[in-house]
């Protein structure tokens, strides 16, 4: 039998079913969320209080902390665990169809540097022409690095995406990367628990993104500032993984440096047979473990959200923090009492009380670890199919990793985005962080599916729209903000 | 009070009190982007060489010629000179890169006072010395309303003391998680504290290696 198809059985079997035989005495008789679970089998040692020194499972590092390895060596350290490190490239790599490291103004000297420090260290790398390459918040999960009940952290605030797969996944500074790096532990304290409840089916050409920008704007952009988020619900437990992590993906928006959703049969079968899931002799003892790890049916959660996703129609930012979101049929608003508003309006130049709709754009980006995984590009892909792009618009599709590259050209997802007019490029973060080389005009506004509509998040001076995948690409299509419901005409998305 | 004088000092940034002019920003979301761009115009435009501190908030500090911008409060007197930022809710939201810490140390500032932080953010000040404070918005504007009638007159952020102080402002208490606080009061480094842990780390290790082998053995 084959090892994926093992595993399958496995699961559908249910084999490891029973949570008595959980590796872990459990420390409390309390019923416990899945956070504390999670972190309390971490624990090395109390510092006081609500502080605490916690293993790290995983740690992968990205192409801007290139210097590390360096730094840590002259202070006279070594790296604790070189086997529970990984390093990516990813920040400062081009993403032309033919790129180099000498493509970009900062790749050589980044990535190249990393890549070739870690390798000298042991260090499992994935570098520019790996076959393994992409965003590092992409490939974590996809390879199977991150699995449930793992504690991840990164020197990126979007590590909160890998909880999306029951992992308590959060970022960090460069001091803390450097730290971990050498003890591999790190010290933190405990946040609070707020569940985000998420019930109602979603309309047509609604998504995750569309769920989590709208949940921001409504609570705020420091709604989960001291939480660590777990979202549930029936929508999350209907969502696909390609879902669940754009959903987690944007914690940080929120304000929350974790977020995460319970393990399940839907991210058993995802981390099945995937290249660094846990080995078949090991599976079943994983399985039980994972299945122990969702909240407890009594357990106490510090703040409650609840919204419906049934009343959610697709997103557009108008501002400078994705807490300044509307509905697409919405106006821009015109309450001075929204926060941060007067300095938003100046930046973005938009008018007071007019509709989103019919706003030019000249850019489009559909790409990040927010959106650029395969069912992000098959609806994007389905949007532009027999169509072209608007003139004057100049529109990305940066796959984020090269598997999600190969899948997509094996399903000729590339051929309908060249047609229609849209670049097919290499993965990495690129316009998302403006950091490679690659960046939006000043003056040039961009409808974008990444995360941040920062003040020249992606370029000096350049303004950002973040949307659903969908959404991007129909402004692509349309060369304006337009409603992708009604550019498709009713057609079930 | 226990006397710092007789503890032994750690190798890393202290703070314990520390007096200068407070500019108020109390503008909402501020985030790491605007602190500290990693695409700004300034180095694209072949001047790598400015510090941290001539970057920091460059694209609100300067206009697009590279001149600076007049409005922002850090270009006006005797703000210029600021150690000490009045900020508004949600300050260093967005991403985890020290430089926003360090490059708002390197411009000078030893203390931020928000009514809350980005959290990686708020974890990287520790790391460099810097002191976030968060304290009630209604009292941090009356603190602004305070210092934008009289800008020179200095404020004084004393932890030892856990207040603020300012000649004509009734004194201000703040707490403060007691580890953090002894960490910059005596200057203590995470990787000291982490590394007096390493028998017990390595204890861990070994058992998690053996209640989730899994995890380790992925070759």
């Amino acid at each position: 039998m084959e090892r994926r198809d093992f595993i399958k059985t496995s699961i559908l079997a249910g084999v490891a079913g029973s949570t008595s035989c959980s590796p872990f005495r459990s420390s409390s008789r309390r019923d416990r969320a899945m956070f504390d679970k999670i972190w309390d089998a971490h624990v090395v040692a109390n510092l006081g209080g609500d502080t605490d020194l916690l293993h790290v499972d995983r740690h992968p590092i990205h192409d801007l902390h290139a210097g590390v390895f360096e730094g840590i060596a002259r202070r006279g350290f070594d790296v604790r665990s070189p086997e529970l490190t990984f390093a990516v490239a990813d920040h400062s790599v081009s993403t032309l169809p033919n790129r180099t490291l000498d493509s970009s103004p900062t790749s050589r000297q980044l990535a190249g540097r990393l890549v070739d420090d870690a390798r000298e260290l042991g260090i499992e790398t994935f570098g520019i022409d790996d076959p393994g390459q992409g965003i590092v918040h992409n490939i974590a999960p996809e390879t199977g690095l991150a699995q449930p009940g793992m504690l991840i952290v990164c020197g990126d605030s979007h590590t909160c995406t890998q909880g999306a797969v029951g992992a308590l996944a959060w970022g960090i500074g460069s001091t803390e990367v450097r730290n971990v790096l050498i003890s591999q532990t790190i010290i933190q304290k405990r946040p609070q628990r707020l569940r985000l409840n998420i019930e109602g089916t979603l309309s047509p050409w609604v998504t995750a993104k569309d769920i989590i920008l709208s949940a921001i704007g409504q609570f705020g952009a420091d709604a989960g500032v001291g939480y660590a988020v777990e979202y549930t619900g029936p929508t999350v437990r209907a969502m696909t993984m390609d879902e669940r992590l754009t959903l987690c993906n944007l914690s940080i928006e929120m304000g929350s440096r974790v977020g995460m959703v319970a393990p399940d049969d839907v991210t058993y079968e995802y981390l099945a047979g995937k290249q660094y899931s846990p080995k078949r002799e090991h599976w079943d003892d994983a399985l039980r473990h994972w299945r122990s790890l969702p909240s407890d049916p009594e357990a106490g959660f510090d703040r409650e959200l609840t919204i419906d996703a049934s009343v959610i129609e697709p997103q557009v930012t108008w501002g400078t923090s994705p807490e300044h979101v509307i509905g697409v049929s919405g106006r821009v608003p015109s309450q001075e009492s929204q926060t941060g508003y007067r300095e938003a309006m100046e930046y973005t130049g938009l008018t007071a009380g007019a509709s989103i709709v019919g706003t030019p754009i000249q850019r489009v980006f559909i790409g990040s670890c927010a959106n650029s995984r395969i069912n992000d590009l098959r609806v994007a892909a389905r949007v532009v199919e027999g169509r072209n792009i608007a003139p004057g618009v100049e529109a990305w599709v940066v796959p984020g990793s090269q598997q999600v590259k190969r899948d997509a050209e094996a399903e000729g997802l590339d051929r309908l985005f060249t047609q229609a007019g849209f670049q097919w490029r290499q993965p990495g973060c690129s316009l998302c962080v403006a950091t490679n080389g690659e960046f939006v005009e000043a003056g040039e506004r961009c409808v974008s599916t990444s995360n941040r509509n920062f003040i020249g998040r992606q370029g000096r001076d350049s303004i950002t729209h973040l949307t659903s995948p969908a959404m991007a690409a129909a402004a692509g299509i349309a060369g304006t903000i337009v409603d992708v419901r009604s550019l498709m005409q009713g057609e079930l998305a | 009070m226990r006397s710092l004088q007789t503890v032994s000092r750690g190798e890393g940034p202290s703070f314990i009190s520390h007096t200068g002019i407070a500019a108020p920003f109390l503008r909402p979301n501020v985030d790491t982007d605007i602190i500290m761009p990693l695409n700004g115009r300034l180095a694209l435009m072949g001047r790598e060489s400015l510090s941290e501190g001539e970057r920091c908030f460059e694209p609100i500090r300067y206009l697009a010629d590279g001149s600076e911008n007049p409005a922002f409060i850090l270009n006006q007197e005797p703000y210029r000179t600021a150690s000490i930022l009045l900020a508004g809710d949600n300050f260093g939201t967005g991403s985890s890169r020290e430089s926003a810490a360090t490059g708002l140390r390197d411009f000078g500032f030893r203390s931020i006072i928000a009514p809350s932080f980005g959290e990686i953010f708020y974890n990287n000040c520790f790391a460099n010395g810097v002191l976030p404070v968060v304290l009630d918005a209604e009292v941090i504007q009356h603190m602004a309303d305070q210092v934008a009638r009289n800008p020179e007159v200095e404020t004084t952020v004393d932890l030892e003391e856990n207040h603020i102080r300012r000649p004509g402002l009734a004194t201000v208490p703040f707490s403060l998680d007691a580890r953090l606080r002894n960490k910059l009061l005596l200057g203590l480094r995470d990787l000291d504290e982490i590394l007096r842990y390493r028998g017990e780390a390595d204890v861990f290790l070994e058992g998690d290696q053996v209640r989730r082998p899994w995890v380790y053995n992925w070759h």
